[in-house]
C-alpha cells in the first residue's frame, strides 16, 4: 500500500494548487462569468490573478464566480445567458461575439497582419472604437485576448492554391469572414463544430484545418494534420466582456479598480499566449510536424481573393468605417 | 556494511529497500500525524536520492523514489509548503523517465505517439509497476508545467502508457490508471478536446476497483468530470461520501484518505464558485 497509494492522489492535489483560492466573503458586487478556457489553463490562471487583485483592492466588495471549461456552453450560449441575467460576463472569441458586435470581426480578415507588432498597433488604435461598439450593445469591453496567428494545417503538404482548392477544408461555424474568403478563392469548406474536427480528421472527412500553433497542440489536431503552411492565414482573438449595466452599478472608483486590474492581467495573459505559440513551433517540429512554405504565386492569388472578399464583406460583416480605420493604422505602421 | 557496499552493492540496495525503505513508506501511510510526515519525509527522500546515486538503474529503488517524491509533493499543500512542488517535481520526472527508459518503453521519450503505442504492445503484466510508476512520475512533473506546449504533447505519451496499464492490469493500485485517465479525459469539455463521458467511465471503474475506499478517486471525479459537465448533484454526492467515510476502515490508506477528506471539505466550501 504505502506511499504509493497516497501518491495517486497527487493528480488531485496538483489541480487544487493550480486552481487556487480566489475570494470568498460575500461580495457586494458579484459577477458571474464564464469561459470555454479550461481550469488550469493560462487564461484561468491569469483570470484568478485578476480576481484576487480586484478582491483585495475592493476589500472583498467585488467578487467573481467563474465557470470554466465551457460549463456554461459556447460563446453564443454564454451571451444568451448574459441577456437573461444568468451570467454577467465572460471570455468570448471573435467568432462567438462577432454577430453581436460586427465591427469586432475586422481584425480577422485573412492575411491582414504580417507580425504581432502590426497586430498590437492596430489593436491599440481600434480600442476606442471597439469599446464604443460594445458599449452600444450593453457590454463593457475590458480586455483583448488572443489565440494568435492561425495557420493552415493539413494531412499532406499545401503550398499552392490548387492544392488548397482540392483539399477538404474545415470551416469554423459562425465565421462569415472566413466563409466569404473561401468562396472567393474557390474552396468549398465543410462546417463543423470544434469537437467534431479531430474525429473528422481521423476519418478523412476533412484533411485541412485552421488553428494557432498552440491551439493545434491543445486540441491534439497536430497528431493528424502534420503539415503546416508556414504563413499566418489569419489572426484569432477575443474579448473579456462584462454586462455594462451591472458594471455601472458599482461606484466609479470600483469600476476603475476592475479596469486597471484587467489591463494588467490580460496583458500578462497575452504575453503568455504568445510565448506558448512561440514554443509550440519547436514542439510541433519535435513531434514530426513539417512546416512548408506557400509559393509566391499562390500567395499573391490568395491576397487577390482576400481583397475580392473584403469588397463584398464591407458594410455587411463589418462596417466600412472600421475597415478603413484598420487599413489606415496598418499603413501608418508600415511606413 | 562497507564490505557489502563494495562487493554486493545491488544486493545490498535491495536489502535496504525490502527491510528499511518499504516498511518506512508503509508506516508513513498509516501515520495519523500529518505534521510528523511533513517533517520526516525530506530525510527519507534524501536517503533515497543518495542510494540512487550509486544504483541509478535499480528498478525497485526507482519505483520507491517515484512513489515517495509523488507522495511528498502531494502532501506539500497540507504541509504548507506548496511552493516547493515545482522544483521537487523535477526529481519525479527524472526517476519516472529513468524507469521508462530502463523498461524499454522509450529512449528519449520523445518518440512519436503512434510508435510508442506500438512499442507498448510488447510489454506484459509483469511490466506494469515500471510502466505505471514511470508514467506517474512523468505526469507529476507535467502537471506543474501548467499547460506548456511541450507538456501537453508529452501527456499524449503518458496517456498511451496508462491505457496499456489498463489493458494489462486495470486493478493495479486500486485502479489508479483509470483514475489518471478519468482526470485526463474528464477535466476538459469536448469543445476543448476533452472526452468527459469517457472520463466518467474511467472514474466509475476506478471507484469499483478501489471498492470506493480510495477517497482520492471521489475527489478527482468531483473536481474534474462533475465540474466540467456542471453536475452539482454528483459533485455533492461524491464529496459527502468522502466526508462520511470512516478512516479507521482502511488503516493502510489512513493518510491518503485523511488528505482527501480535507480536500473534499474545501471543495464543498468553494462549491458556489463553480456551480
Amino acid at each position: 500500500m504505502s506511499l504509493r497509494v497516497r501518491g495517486v492522489q497527487l493528480f488531485i492535489m496538483l489541480m487544487v494548487l493550480a486552481y487556487g483560492q480566489v475570494c470568498c466573503a460575500a461580495p457586494k458586487y458579484l459577477f458571474k462569468v464564464a469561459s470555454v478556457a479550461p481550469d488550469g489553463s493560462v487564461w484561468a490562471q491569469h483570470f484568478r490573478d485578476f480576481v484576487k487583485e480586484v478582491a483585495t483592492k475592493s476589500n472583498g466588495d467585488i467578487g467573481f464566480r467563474v465557470y470554466l471549461g465551457g460549463a456554461m456552453g459556447d460563446d453564443r450560449a454564454m451571451y444568451r445567458k448574459m441577456q437573461v441575467g444568468q451570467l454577467h460576463g465572460g471570455g468570448f472569441t471573435m467568432t462567438g461575439i462577432g454577430p453581436v458586435v460586427q465591427d469586432f470581426r475586422v481584425m480577422g480578415i485573412p492575411f491582414l497582419f504580417n507580425s504581432y507588432d502590426e497586430v498590437d498597433q492596430v489593436r491599440k488604435g481600434l480600442n476606442g472604437s471597439f469599446k464604443k461598439a460594445f458599449a452600444e450593445k450593453g457590454l463593457e469591453f475590458l480586455a483583448f485576448t488572443e489565440v494568435g496567428f492561425v495557420y493552415a494545417m493539413s494531412t499532406s503538404p499545401i503550398t499552392t492554391l490548387p492544392q488548397l482548392q482540392a483539399a477538404k477544408c474545415w470551416l469554423p461555424e459562425g465565421d462569415p469572414v472566413s466563409a466569404e474568403f473561401f468562396s472567393s478563392i474557390g474552396v468549398s469548406p465543410i462546417p463543423l463544430t470544434i469537437p467534431d474536427v479531430l474525429t473528422s480528421l481521423q476519418t478523412g472527412m476533412i484533411n485541412t484545418v485552421f488553428n494557432g500553433l498552440y491551439g493545434s497542440i491543445v486540441l491534439q489536431w497536430f497528431t493528424k494534420a502534420t503539415f503546416v503552411t508556414d504563413i499566418p492565414f489569419g489572426y484569432a482573438y477575443g474579448a473579456f466582456l462584462l454586462d455594462r449595466r451591472k458594471f455601472a452599478s458599482m461606484p466609479p472608483h470600483y469600476a476603475e479598480i476592475v479596469r486597471a486590474a484587467a489591463t494588467r492581467h490580460f496583458q500578462a495573459l497575452l504575453e503568455d499566449t504568445r510565448k506558448s505559440n512561440f514554443e509550440s513551433r519547436d514542439v510541433l517540429k519535435e513531434n514530426g510536424v513539417a512546416f512548408v512554405k506557400p509559393t509566391p504565386d499562390s500567395l499573391a492569388e490568395l491576397i487577390v481573393g482576400r481583397d475580392d472578399a473584403v469588397t463584398r464583406m464591407r458594410g455587411k460583416a463589418f462596417s466600412k468605417e472600421i475597415y478603413d480605420e484598420t487599413i489606415r493604422l496598418l499603413k501608418e505602421n508600415r511606413q | 556494511m562497507v564490505f557489502c557496499a563494495m562487493f554486493f552493492l545491488s544486493g545490498c540496495t535491495s536489502l535496504m529497500i525490502t527491510r528499511v525503505v518499504s516498511p518506512t513508506v508503509e508506516n508513513l501511510q498509516k501515520q495519523k500525524d500529518v505534521d510528523l510526515v511533513c517533517e520526516g519525509a525530506p530525510s527519507f527522500l534524501l536517503m533515497i536520492d543518495s542510494m540512487l546515486t550509486s544504483n541509478s538503474d535499480d528498478t525497485d529503488l526507482l519505483i520507491t523514489a517515484t512513489q515517495a517524491y509523488g507522495a511528498y509533493i502531494a502532501a506539500l499543500d497540507v504541509c504548507g509548503r506548496k511552493e516547493r512542488a515545482t522544483v521537487l517535481s523535477e526529481k519525479s520526472r527524472e526517476y519516472g523517465l529513468r524507469l521508462l527508459v530502463q523498461a524499454g518503453v522509450c529512449k528519449s521519450c520523445k518518440v512519436p505517439v503512434d510508435a510508442m503505442r506500438q512499442n507498448l504492445q510488447k510489454f506484459g503484466k509483469s511490466d506494469v509497476p515500471s510502466l505505471f510508476w514511470g508514467a506517474y512520475g512523468w505526469a507529476v512533473w507535467l502537471q506543474y508545467q501548467y499547460g506548456s506546449p511541450a507538456a501537453l504533447s508529452d501527456f499524449l505519451r503518458v496517456e498511451q502508457i496508462m491505457l496499456r496499464v489498463v489493458e494489462l492490469d486495470e486493478g493495479y493500485y486500486h485502479g489508479s490508471a483509470h483514475l489518471f485517465l478519468g482526470m485526463y479525459y474528464g477535466a476538459r469539455s469536448a469543445m476543448l478536446g476533452g472526452k468527459p463521458e469517457q472520463g466518467k467511465e474511467h472514474f466509475r471503474r476506478a471507484l469499483e476497483l478501489s471498492e470506493r475506499q480510495l477517497l482520492a478517486t471521489h475527489v478527482a471525479y468531483a473536481q474534474s468530470y462533475a465540474r466540467t459537465v456542471f453536475d452539482l448533484d454528483l459533485y455533492r454526492d461524491l464529496l459527502h461520501e468522502v466526508l462520511e467515510f470512516k478512516l479507521e476502515d482502511r488503516p493502510d490508506l489512513y493518510l491518503a484518505n485523511q488528505v482527501a477528506k480535507r480536500q473534499a471539505r474545501q471543495l464543498l466550501q468553494e462549491m458556489e464558485l463553480y456551480f
